[in-house]
């Protein structure tokens, strides 16, 4: 393809391309990719540093390390971060860059409004890390922000809250409507729906899922504003409101959540392990089809944040089976990526390293699911650390390996160079360690009766124990997470340079240089395949 | 299986197995045995489960070992080789969908075959203890009737059908006491209804408050009292002669002091010895009902005795005017 630079770029003032200024004001889906991933990992570590300050507060039972409030606007924020401005626009991150790559497209769809998505993102970020500057504090009132609590506390962190999820909303849903618009229309020609990688399958679910979700947290936090400022009484059942109308509304966007943030990192180590087992996915299709069971199902079960509020039985009975349906999909796809390793061959570079302990981790998340969908187990283990463990199995089990295998796999070709495959097994292999330690002891001591959200507990013995090691744990994480600092930092600067395929991959992302000019292709082989790389590889073979 | 294969298996089996058996042998694998029946019929559920889910764990951490020792790259192997290429195959994955699918119904059926032992609903009988529980920021009241409260200690009688009222004053709560059975939330603008049948006596301490409620939110746990009948009627006739200095010592130290301090001192709240408003019912009783909001500051004071009776807060004033520290000037010596 006869595709050289665009005239609207050649127009640019000159003063636009120094090094800060060409950043700030780029359109490159490859440049914001690479901001969103920078960024969300910045607020990653902020929301890091949290959870060790509450963890040493919880180290022995009667601690005062940190106030009351404090402790309390910390666990609020440090849900609220890693949430919203840290999995959901990391994942929109390595969404942005890698889907035009891999349908073989220049650009995403709207490449304007896609810089518009990321720095409105970044507004929402400051304003909820700033909300700690503001009059009382940040909101306190946990990440999901129940009224009437949510309404009750002074100040304007709640509000400053309120406006900081309101923006990273915004980003999200113009971002989803570009994933979309871009997979739908821009793929390569022979990119048919049953060819793109599974990547782009979960994102256009991921998308999809924002779009459905959002809308409705909008709706939810604008009433609990107005509720707040403008004296309504929406929540509130003293004006005739309900309190638990938001935890409906809440939850139809917070189940729906989850599945945003776990799905593509699912689809992340479906490139994985195909590459470094050297054989093709085991099942594309019903890996491609369980992506939209999970999202359908992940859509009906978000009662079961509620079995407690005393809503009939038969609705908690409902929400329960709908909950067990959603096991079905995932099922189908961690067996479907054993299968793929099945007589492979099977190469330890850390992306499969990490992608295998998705596997094994995110399993324990989503087993210790079904025992809280099973609605009267759920009356002694909901709010408790038993919940904490679980979603933290899911969300860093499931999440943050997938994100890791992803990180070291793209790494070569976002910047052209190779990182330390040593200090990339210290990293693994002290993260494994770390986070079991920190969360296997919580779903002990949450059965044991210990409820979330507490700055403070006063009971001893093993109670006790198990806090001390989650706490230890947490330490065993930290040095794991400097030295994957340290590694990415040196390597991005002074790493081996490798060649456009250093894995010998499948997708078209790997026909590009590494790193990708700005147009991304000079031209593209033909797409016949879910594996255009491997079809080019053979042929190329052939020819010889 | 040849004998390679067996040997793979069982050492790939070694690190799961013993991952469950280690966390049999741990306290907290599961949740209470339970002091009621509820409780206890929470507790076999919760062990069906686990017992799925555990092997469940085991097949499938036992594969994923397997695999990995199995199918390494060897060193010297020719880097380009693949393995086979097997796309899918439709049968296998028609199985490892129906047989999930049947698991989870049958689990769904057993679950909800157990529901009736867990939630007891219809007429409880003239045999049934009823308490109302009032949850306030941060403490919970109980109401026995005829005028008769605890706070934040439970009293109820062992073996009889027991049904608790659970209704909030302010913000979401949630009653739990571990040791009893599950949870029920407490929801402003909502009647919730926990029914048990006690079967143990015994003082029960790990009750608290499950659902985050504000700044006391770990301090607002509650003790149930399960005495055999006779001490509890007894306990129940000694409660009709309020005001009580004793009953309103707990009054003071639920309500009061875990924000001002066992003597009034401070501590999330500010110093309140000596206040005047203590020994005046009036004003007292115009402060617990609407609480302090002064904006701009942290000088919020939640309505801590929204729906006291008068009674109520003669008895707290009872207690406060017996006590030296606590008791402003003008009003010692009335107690």
């Amino acid at each position: 393809m006869a595709v050289s630079v665009p005239p609207a770029e050649r127009e640019r003032p000159s003063w636009l391309d120094g090094p800060v200024l060409s950043w700030l004001t780029t359109v490159d889906h490859k440049r914001i990719g690479i901001l969103y991933i920078v960024s969300a990992f910045l607020f990653f570590l902020a929301g890091g540093v949290m959870a060790l300050l509450m963890r040493i507060q919880l180290m022995q039972a009667n601690q005062d390390f940190i106030t009351k409030d404090a402790y309390n606007a910390l666990f609020t924020m440090h849900g609220t971060i890693m949430i919203f401005l840290f999995i959901v626009p990391v994942l929109a991150g390595f969404g942005n860059y890698l889907v035009p790559l891999m349908i073989g497209a220049r650009d995403m769809a709207f490449p304007r409004l896609n810089a518009m998505s990321y720095w409105v993102y970044v507004a929402g970020g400051l304003v909820l890390l700033g909300s700690f500057f503001a009059d009382g504090g940040p909101a306190k009132s946990g990440w999901y922000a129940y009224p009437p609590i949510s309404w009750q506390y002074p100040g304007n962190g709640q509000d400053l809250w309120i406006l900081g999820i309101h923006l990273t909303t915004i980003a999200s849903i113009a971002g989803a409507i570009n994933f979309i618009v871009t997979i739908h229309n821009m793929r390569a020609p022979g990119m048919t729906w049953m060819r793109i990688p599974l990547f782009v399958w979960t994102i256009e679910t991921y998308a999809v899922l924002l779009i459905l979700a959002l809308p409705t947290v909008s709706a939810a936090l604008t009433l609990l504003l107005l509720d707040r400022q403008a004296g309504t009484g929406f929540f509130l059942p003293q004006e005739g409101g309900s309190a638990v109308l938001y935890q409906h509304m809440f939850w139809f966007f917070g189940h729906p959540e989850v599945y945003i943030m776990i799905l593509p990192a699912f689809g992340m180590i479906s490139e994985v392990i195909p590459v470094f087992a050297r054989k093709p996915i085991f099942g594309y299709k019903a890996i491609a089809f369980a992506t939209i069971g999970i999202a359908f199902a992940g859509m009906l079960v978000w009662a079961h944040h509620m079995f407690t509020v005393g809503l009939p039985v038969w609705l908690n009975g409902f929400f329960a089976v709908a909950s067990f349906a959603v096991a079905i999909p995932t099922g189908v796809k961690i067996l479907n990526w054993l299968a793929t390793l099945w007589r492979g061959h099977l190469e330890y570079r850390a992306p499969l390293l990490f992608a295998l302990g998705l596997i094994g981790f995110f399993t324990i998340g989503g087993l210790s699911g079904i025992v809280l969908a099973t609605f009267p187990v759920d009356y002694q283990a909901h709010d408790s650390y038993y919940v904490v463990a679980h979603m933290h199995y899911v969300l860093f089990g499931g999440t943050a390996f997938g994100l890791f295998a992803g990180t070291y796999y793209w790494f070569p070709k976002i910047t052209g160079r190779m990182y330390d495959e040593r200090l990339a097994k210290w990293h693994f292999w002290l993260i494994l360690i770390g986070f079991n330690m920190t969360f296997f002891f919580q779903h002990l001591v949450g059965l044991l009766g210990m409820p979330r959200r507490v700055y403070t507990y006063s009971r001893t013995g093993s109670f006790e124990l198990y806090n001390l090691l989650s706490t230890i744990g947490t330490w065993v994480m930290t040095i794991a997470l400097l030295i994957f600092v340290f590694n990415m930092i040196r390597s991005w600067r002074n790493g081996p340079r490798v060649g456009p395929d250093p894995w010998r991959a499948d997708t078209l992302e790997w026909y590009a240089d590494s790193p990708p000019a700005p147009h991304n292709f000079d031209s593209l082989p033909p797409v016949t395949s879910p594996r255009p790389l491997r079809d080019l590889r053979f042929r190329l073979k052939a020819q010889r | 299986m040849s004998g390679n294969r067996v040997v793979l298996a069982l050492l790939a089996a070694t690190l799961p197995v013993a991952a469950v058996l280690v966390a049999l042998s741990l306290p907290g694998v599961a949740p209470h045995t339970g002091a009621t029946d509820s409780g206890q019929a929470i507790n076999q559920l919760y062990w069906v489960v686990f017992s799925i889910v555990a092997i469940v764990f085991v097949l499938v951490e036992a594969t994923l070992i397997a695999f990995v020792i199995r199918y390494r790259r060897r060193p010297h192997a020719d880097q380009e080789a693949e393995g086979p290429q097997v796309h899918g195959n439709a049968r296998v994955e028609v199985a490892w969908t129906l047989i999930p699918t049947v698991i989870l119904i049958a689990l769904a059926i057993y679950t909800f075959a157990q529901v009736p032992s867990v939630q007891a609903t219809g007429d409880a009988g003239p045999d049934a203890v009823h308490v109302e529980i009032t949850a306030h920021q941060f403490y919970w009241q109980y109401d026995y009737g005829e005028g008769r409260y605890s706070y934040d200690t439970l009293y109820l009688p062992v073996d009889r059908p027991i049904v608790l009222r659970i209704v909030s004053a302010d913000v979401d709560h949630s009653w739990w006491v571990p040791e009893l059975t599950g949870k029920r939330d407490a929801i402003p603008g909502r009647v919730n209804i926990l029914r048990f049948r006690t079967e143990e006596a015994g003082t029960f301490t790990s009750g608290v408050c499950g659902e985050f409620c504000g700044t006391q939110h770990a301090r607002m746990t509650t003790e149930v009292r399960v005495l055999e009948q006779g001490d509890y009627d007894a306990w129940l006739a000694d409660q009709r002669a309020a005001p009580d200095v004793e009953l309103g010592a707990t009054q003071w130290k639920a309500a009061c002091a875990k924000c001002h301090g066992l003597e009034g001192e401070g501590d999330v709240g500010p110093p309140i010895a000596k206040n005047p408003i203590l020994g005046s019912p009036a004003e007292l009783k115009t402060l617990v009902y609407e609480g302090l909001d002064t904006p701009g500051t942290e000088g919020y004071m939640p309505p801590v005795g929204y729906g006291w009776t008068d009674a109520q807060i003669a008895t707290l004033i009872a207690y406060i005017n017996s006590n030296e520290i606590l008791a402003p000037p003008g009003g010692q010596g009335g107690g």
